[in-house]
């Protein structure tokens, strides 16, 4: 029965020979091919425990007087969005551990993005023909970044009042649109009537749908062109070697989703993240400190931290407001590299070919070279965003903490980079497997071939 | 058998101090009441503060508008004074002094002439967490975070965190009520200027508070591991470290096939 209905599926679809191709594909096997694999897993996982939580979430800023679980709030006037956090938190069962490891899952997925991206940039996976997908992934980062900033927002708590107040001066930072922009999103004057609810459909709808569409096209991409493989025996700029989909890659892969979905649970339930019945509700009268973003918009934090308060003026007008050139010009710049560095790399080298085989990292030294120094830039950053627990876990001014950053800001790149550099050449010339394996003196010994 | 009591009271109280500063040190438990506030201030304070209290280059004068039972009390039971040095930073450890001899101490401290408000009587039981909870928000938590983990002044100074469970709710009204810290712009402050400013906050909003910083440092954590509850600093670190670390760790071995050495 059930075979003739396959069958008779196969006559109209041609559908057997369909999955007899989709199920013997081949993908190469290397442990760093799975962390595109993470993120998309986390993904996964913000779906389905956001999706849990918008079933208890109210998006409304009308004021009530919460009289709940949690004690110390009783009696509080409260926007109806955080007392539905604060429901979800304390009432709705299983809500916290939900609430909890959709941020963490949140914070994860675009480290994964991250640690994924550095993969890619390492092994030269962006070269032709695959520098249209990494620019594809560079969106998704984007939209990854700017999703998790707008669920930060939504509990509509002190913290995220505060971040809401930094995005708000930085649209104002704009030139010539900022006041525009800055009404156009928020609806008005900060801190602003519905704001939440923008946000809400932003959040749960618009760029989950976004990035729904784009990592298929990302996937799609991924499988039309074949994965690129590492250089070894056998392998070929025209062939893969690796396992099949099934059944191998499959139950990797699908034991790669609960584990991944195992860790973000476990975290939810025994890690305590962003607190919001601490902070209370948003008031714009009050501050609380430390005040930090999340990690992915730490780097961000600490250009605003670090940059010198310069504006740009004339005629006794602010044309230029300080915000604008650490958080509106650096992020712009850091993005345009990022989506252009494909072509810039191929425009340098002159190296247009397609290219199906991976380079190690050393076998590049500049680039690698280059890629740590500017990690180590943006790594900077991201502790100069926390310059005030520095100084008090130094006990130390806030303004030296400062200083002292703004200088090591361009000394750790120089070095990090110089110092990679120097170990990729040793490790070259001595021909080491690995750089646990190579010499120390075989730094230096390549240095002095070259004089 | 008095005697012998007395003579270990005396030893006890000598090798106590020993450790701390100088080594000619009065039997002070044993002195009357009148005799050991003036003996003991003369010992312990007056190289910094003057011996009536006006003040020296070490530290700043005690006869102020803000002086008084309370700072006093404060300062001493914190053990934040006697100061070691001048340029110590003033913080928390336990007492230096016994709570008799800090009594006595305060007394002789109040005939300088400060104006300022004596140890305050607080019941944090008949405070209102709820109200509590708003005015620490509203006036506390821009220093000691939100959550009680303290932060950084601008200066050198930082707020410390109200999570510590030695802060005794008496504790807590008196630093309300006087502001500590150094408020003078000179070598007077020793470690550098910075304080926390005097609030005039009514009895029952005292009471409120002084609940809602007990409640903070004693539970209030409610998803896991606090992790310091210093926000997203250490949620990031968490996040990197063992979340995709250990999912990393697992895509390792997931990602190697058996005997794949590459
Ligand atoms: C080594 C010098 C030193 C010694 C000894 C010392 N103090 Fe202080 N005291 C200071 C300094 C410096 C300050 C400023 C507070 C700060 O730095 O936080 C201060 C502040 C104070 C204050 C707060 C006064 C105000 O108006 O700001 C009181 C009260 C006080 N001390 C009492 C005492 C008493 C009582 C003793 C003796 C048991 C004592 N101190 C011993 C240096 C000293
Ligand atoms: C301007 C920042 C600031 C504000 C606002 C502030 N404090 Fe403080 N607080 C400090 C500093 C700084 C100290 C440490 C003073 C010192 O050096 O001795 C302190 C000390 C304390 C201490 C003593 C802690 C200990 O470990 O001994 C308590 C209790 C305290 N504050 C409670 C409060 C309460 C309650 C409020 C709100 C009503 C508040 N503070 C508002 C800065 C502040």
């Amino acid at each position: 029965m059930i075979k003739r209905l396959l069958v008779a599926l196969d006559n109209r679809l041609n559908a057997a020979s369909f999955t007899r191709r989709t199920l013997t594909k081949v993908f190469p096997d290397h442990w760093s091919f799975m962390l595109g694999e993470i993120a998309l897993y986390a993904f996964l996982m913000l779906v389905l425990t956001g999706v849990f939580l918008t079933f208890f979430f109210d998006a409304s800023q009308a004021t009530t007087t919460y009289n709940g679980t949690y004690q110390p709030l009783n009696g509080v006037e409260v926007s109806q969005a955080f007392r539905s956090v604060l429901d979800i938190s304390f009432d709705v069962r299983a809500g916290l551990v939900m609430r909890q490891a959709h941020h963490w899952a949140a914070l994860i997925f675009v480290a994964a993005i991250i640690v994924h991206l550095c993969r890619i940039f390492f092994t030269g996976a962006f070269r032709k023909p695959r520098d249209i997908n990494w620019v594809v992934g560079v969106t998704l980062l984007l939209l990854a970044i700017f999703n998790g900033f707008t669920g930060y927002s939504l509990p509509d708590d002190l913290l995220s009042g505060i971040g809401l107040r930094v995005l708000y001066s930085i649209a104002l930072s704009i030139p010539l649109v900022g006041t525009w922009l800055a009404y156009l999103v928020f609806g008005g004057e900060f801190p602003a009537e519905g704001i939440i609810s923008r946000l809400y459909s932003i959040h749960i709808m618009i760029i989950p749908l976004t990035i729904g569409a784009i990592l298929t096209i990302h996937l799609a991409l991924v499988w039309h062109q074949k994965h690129a493989q590492f250089k070894g025996p056998g392998r070929t700029e025209s062939n893969v070697v690796g396992s099949r989909l099934w059944p191998t890659y499959a139950v990797k892969s699908v034991g790669l989703f609960f584990m991944v979905a195992a860790v973000i649970m476990a975290l939810g339930g025994l890690f305590q993240i962003n607190p919001v019945w601490f902070f209370g509700p948003f008031d714009p009268a009050q501050v609380t400190s430390p005040a930090q973003p999340d990690w992915y918009m730490g780097w961000m934090e600490g250009a605003l931290r670090l940059f010198p308060p310069w504006e740009i003026g004339a005629f006794d007008h602010v044309i230029v407001p300080a915000p604008f050139f650490p958080a509106v010009l650096l992020p712009g710049i850091t993005f345009a590299f990022l989506y252009a560095w494909p072509f810039l790399e191929a425009w340098l080298t002159g190296d247009h070919d397609a290219h199906n085989l991976l380079d190690r990292p050393r076998d590049r030294p500049i680039r690698t070279s280059l890629g740590v120094a500017t990690l180590g830039f943006y790594i900077m950053l991201l502790v100069a965003g926390s310059n005030d627990l520095i100084a008090k876990w130094l006990l130390v001014n806030v303004g030296a903490v400062t200083n002292v950053l703004r200088v090591l800001l361009f000394v750790v790149p120089v070095f990090a980079g110089l110092l990679t550099f120097s170990l990729l050449r040793g490790l070259v010339a001595s021909g080491a497997r690995r750089l646990t394996d190579m010499p120390a003196s075989a730094v230096w010994q390549s240095w002095k071939r070259d004089n | 058998m008095r005697k012998w009591l007395l003579l270990l009271g005396i030893l006890l109280a000598g090798c106590s101090y020993g450790t701390t500063s100088a080594p000619h040190r009065p039997p002070s438990d044993v002195m009357g009441p009148e005799t050991r506030g003036p003996v003991l201030y003369a010992r312990d304070c007056a190289w910094c503060h003057g011996s009536n209290g006006e003040g020296t280059a070490r530290g700043p004068n005690l006869n102020g508008d803000l002086d008084g039972g309370a700072y006093t009390h404060f300062m001493l039971s914190t053990g934040r004074m006697p100061l070691s040095s001048p340029t110590a930073r003033a913080q928390r450890r336990t007492a230096v002094l016994t709570p008799t001899q800090i009594d006595a101490v305060i007394e002789h401290v109040k005939t300088f002439g400060g104006t300022g408000p004596d140890i305050p009587k607080v019941e944090p039981t008949t405070g209102h967490l709820g109200t509590g909870s708003e005015l620490y928000l509203s006036n506390c938590a821009a220093c000691h975070s939100a959550t009680g983990t303290g932060g950084a002044l601008t200066s050198r100074r930082a707020a410390p965190h109200l999570t510590n469970p030695d802060i005794t709710p008496v504790q807590m009204a008196e630093a309300m009520l006087v502001g500590p810290g150094c408020r003078n712009n000179d070598s007077t402050c020793g470690f550098g200027s910075g304080a926390m400013p005097n609030f005039d906050f009514s009895e029952t909003e005292v009471n409120s508070i002084t609940a809602y910083v007990s409640y903070l440092q004693h539970g209030g954590d409610h998803g896991g591991f606090a992790i310091g509850r210093i926000g997203p600093v250490a949620e990031g670190a968490v996040g990197w470290i063992i979340g995709l670390g250990s999912i990393l760790l697992i895509g390792r071995w997931v990602g190697t096939r058996m005997g794949d050495n590459e």
